[in-house]
């Protein structure tokens, strides 16, 4: 079953935390189809963070399709992730390639590119997560 | 939870309460309302009136003034509330000559609905004999013999005063964790006081920054952050017309903590503070304008 | 509502076991509730044997025949000496019987309640799911059940050896203050307000060596003031003694003086070389008073023990409050 890793420091909102790290699990195939996400009581203890953030991630993952939710025993997978589309992957991979080769030529080292990519991705994260807010409608309630 | 959208749909509701000792005013005029379901996080300095606020809903104390409905019950006066929330003193007082077991047994028969299992968990997890006296224990493990007492009593509201403030990381975590999981599980309306704030970041949904005796935040946290921008910029950008938290000079340029109302002057770099970049602010900064009223009222809308 | 969880207790297995609250009060005192019965068990003993102790004393002077005409023997000595010990060991038992209750009331009532306060384990009590007024009666019943049961038994013995049981020798006077007290219905009722006013100091001052004293000193107190009215409780009667005549058998005289002038004042009016041969005058109670001040200073006591108890839940609601 897939730990959680939760880091409070990294600025990235837990509950994304935990969306991205299923999405990684689904990519690598550490997690099938059918397969039991853990109870959001298993996360928080062994996490001991807040709850309804984990609610609120599953509810992200069963709003994008990943998971569902079955009343009474627990949210499973739907659906895998990724290698269905190797083709995207190894395009947009010789893309970065390319941008990497003028960061560099640009006179950039490797941190520098890490923390420009890092920048763009929370910059890009944000502006979702933001607009995602804003169309479920703000603070969404415990059930 | 599952019930009609009502003002019990608030676990906690303070109207104006205000106490008064003999010799001084520990709290004045606070409003505020904490939801079921909620993990709240009671913040403030030391002195604010964190203790007294947490006594007050505990019912050991009656408020001078106000309200305060506790599950739309009055606490110490209402008898049937007491077994419904559970209170861990600041300084966990227990009994030092009675064992683990004993202080276990006290839980059970002071308390019509006991969760032993729950309770011999917790301890468990902390490695702690039922044979050994209290008195003989570290100050962690009295924390947790504390909180296993609380936890047992299967409460719909729990309410720690400084709970963690002498526990080991490890310990820390494992029983915030505890504390999360039973949340989860029964829905339980958890109010942390704490001055660590590092404690509360990721852990509560929900804030009520109280200092001097008065409310000066209480709203979900989302919300909270979300109606505050942190700004950085060249000393002397004009801040007109958004309620201005805290300004700090930075060497050359200024740090802002404000309430934006409207679009926000160009040569700032915006951005949405941490949870803990905002109490700091507030703390550092008493008399900030920005009223618990307005935040109640914009957490709501 | 939510259900309640209740966890399966183990049956009683007989015997006393106690719940709930009084299973929390019997748990913190059960050691002091042991020495406090092996200790008045112990007592009681140590009274039965001194009362049948003096009637063979006194059955071996009467054996003897010895009399003040005879030359004295060595054998008639050490049974005169032991018919005057056995009392005077009995009255000063009662001088101690007399302070025990103000023991219990610091021990029992003042230094735990005090500690509790002052360790703040009272939120520990008042967060679980008893009020602190059922806390409360359950912290004063308990212990004065066990107090009343004690001493009921022990001033009952004190009775029954000092004039329920004619003893040969006077074993006590009803006009000395501590023997008046270790008596039945009077021991029990002072041990009663003893701790009242222990659990009262208890809940005022948080400090538990300040309580202890407090106590101690305020139980003295309450002895001496029993002492100073109990002549006045009931009409006494006086005379002047005249050649003659006697007070009536049993009286308790408590106060005494000289006729001067024809006014009734005390020796301490006579001039230095003494009054002279004056008539004497004597203050007295009957014996047939006896019973009912024993019973109105049992009242008494009862009313303050209702007091201090009434103060006692005044004081939880201001703490409270």
């Amino acid at each position: 079953m897939i730990e959680y890793r939760i880091d409070r420091r990294s600025g990235v909102a837990t509950y994304l935390q935990i969306v991205h790290q299923t999405k990684q699990a689904l990519r690598l195939g550490l997690l099938q189809p059918g397969d039991k996400l853990p109870t959001a009581r298993e996360v928080v203890e062994a996490t001991a963070i807040n709850p309804n953030t984990v609610l609120k991630a599953y509810r992200e993952l069963d709003r994008e399709g990943l998971v569902e939710p079955r009343p009474g025993l627990g949210t499973f997978v739907r659906r895998a992730l990724g290698n269905a589309d190797a083709t995207g992957d190894a395009a947009l991979r010789a893309e970065l390639g390319a941008w990497v080769d003028r960061a560099y030529a640009a006179g950039l080292d490797r941190e520098d590119v890490a923390a420009l990519m890092a920048a763009v991705l929370d910059a890009t994260e944000q502006r979702r997560s933001a607009a995602a807010e804003s169309a479920t409608g703000g603070r969404e309630e415990n059930t | 939870m599952g019930e009609p959208q009502s003002a019990t749909e608030s676990a906690v509701v303070g109207t104006g309460v205000g106490k008064r000792y003999r010799r001084r005013e520990a709290l004045r005029g606070c409003d505020f309302a904490i939801p079921a379901g909620a993990v709240c996080g009671l913040v403030g300095p030391n002195g604010s009136g964190k203790s007294t606020l947490l006594s007050l809903a505990a019912g050991l104390r009656q408020p001078s003034e106000g309200e305060l409905r506790v599950l739309g019950l009055r606490p110490g006066l209402d008898e049937e509330l007491r077994a419904r929330i559970a209170y861990v003193a600041q300084d966990k007082p227990l009994y030092p000559r009675l064992t683990v077991a004993d202080t276990l047994r006290l839980g059970r028969e002071l308390n019509p609905r006991w969760d032993e299992e729950l309770a011999a968990e917790i301890l468990r997890q902390g490695q702690l004999q039922p044979g050994s006296r209290i008195g003989q224990l570290s100050g962690g493990q009295r924390s947790r013999v504390a909180l296993a007492l609380a936890l047992g009593k299967r409460p719909e509201l729990l309410l720690l005063d400084e709970p963690m403030a002498d526990l080991d990381p490890l310990a820390r975590h494992q029983l915030m964790g505890t504390l999360m999981g039973q949340a989860a599980e029964h829905g339980t309306t958890v109010v942390i006081s704490s001055h660590i704030l590092s404690e509360l970041e990721g852990v509560i949904d929900h804030l009520l920054l109280i200092d001097g005796g008065r409310v000066r935040l209480d709203g979900p946290v989302d919300g909270i952050l979300e109606s505050h921008r942190l700004l950085h910029g060249s000393e002397g950008l004009p801040l007109d017309g958004h309620g201005v938290v805290e300004l700090r000079r930075t060497g050359r340029g200024s740090a802002a903590l404000v309430r934006p109302s409207g679009p926000i002057a160009e040569g700032w770099q915006v951005e949405t503070p941490s949870l803990e970049e905002l109490l700091l602010a507030y703390l550092r900064a008493p008399e900030a304008t920005p009223t618990a009223h307005a935040s109640r009222t914009e957490a709501a809308a | 509502m939510t259900t309640a969880v209740l966890t399966a207790r183990p049956a009683a297995r007989g015997g006393f076991r106690p719940r709930g609250i009084a299973w929390l009060i019997w748990r913190q005192n059960r050691i002091m509730f042991a020495v406090l019965t092996i200790g008045f068990a112990a007592l009681v003993v140590y009274l039965l044997h001194e009362r049948s102790a003096l009637d063979t004393a006194v059955a071996r002077v009467q054996a003897l025949h010895c009399n003040s005409t005879q030359p004295y023997s060595p054998a008639c000595g050490d049974a005169d000496m032991a018919q005057y010990a056995i009392p005077e060991a009995w009255h000063q038992t009662m001088f101690g019987l007399a302070l025990l209750p103000g023991v219990f009331g610091a021990v029992l009532g003042a230094q735990p309640l005090a500690t509790d306060f002052e360790r703040r384990r009272t939120l520990l009590l008042w967060s679980q799911s008893v009020s602190p007024r059922r806390w409360l009666t359950y912290r004063l019943a308990l212990p004065s059940a066990v107090l009343l049961v004690l001493s009921t038994a022990l001033s009952v013995t004190v009775r029954w050896g000092g004039f329920w049981s004619r003893p040969p020798v006077h074993l006590a006077s009803w006009g000395s203050g501590e023997d008046f007290m270790a008596l039945v219905p009077l021991y029990p009722l002072l041990t009663l307000a003893a701790f009242a006013l222990g659990a009262l100091v208890g809940l005022l001052l948080h400090r538990p060596i300040a309580a202890l004293g407090v106590t101690f000193i305020l139980y003295a107190g309450l002895l001496w003031s029993l002492d100073v009215v109990r002549p006045y409780l009931l009409p006494s009667y006086s005379m002047v003694e005249r050649p003659g005549w006697n007070q009536p058998d049993g009286a308790w005289v408590f106060d005494i003086g000289v006729v001067l002038g024809g006014k009734q004042v005390p020796y301490s009016q006579c001039p230095d070389m003494g009054c002279g041969d004056v008539p004497n005058w004597v203050r007295f109670h009957l014996i047939s008073q006896f019973g009912p001040m024993l019973w109105i200073e049992t009242g008494i006591l009862a009313a303050l023990t209702g007091l201090l108890v009434l103060a006692c839940y005044r004081r939880l609601r201001a703490l409270t409050r």
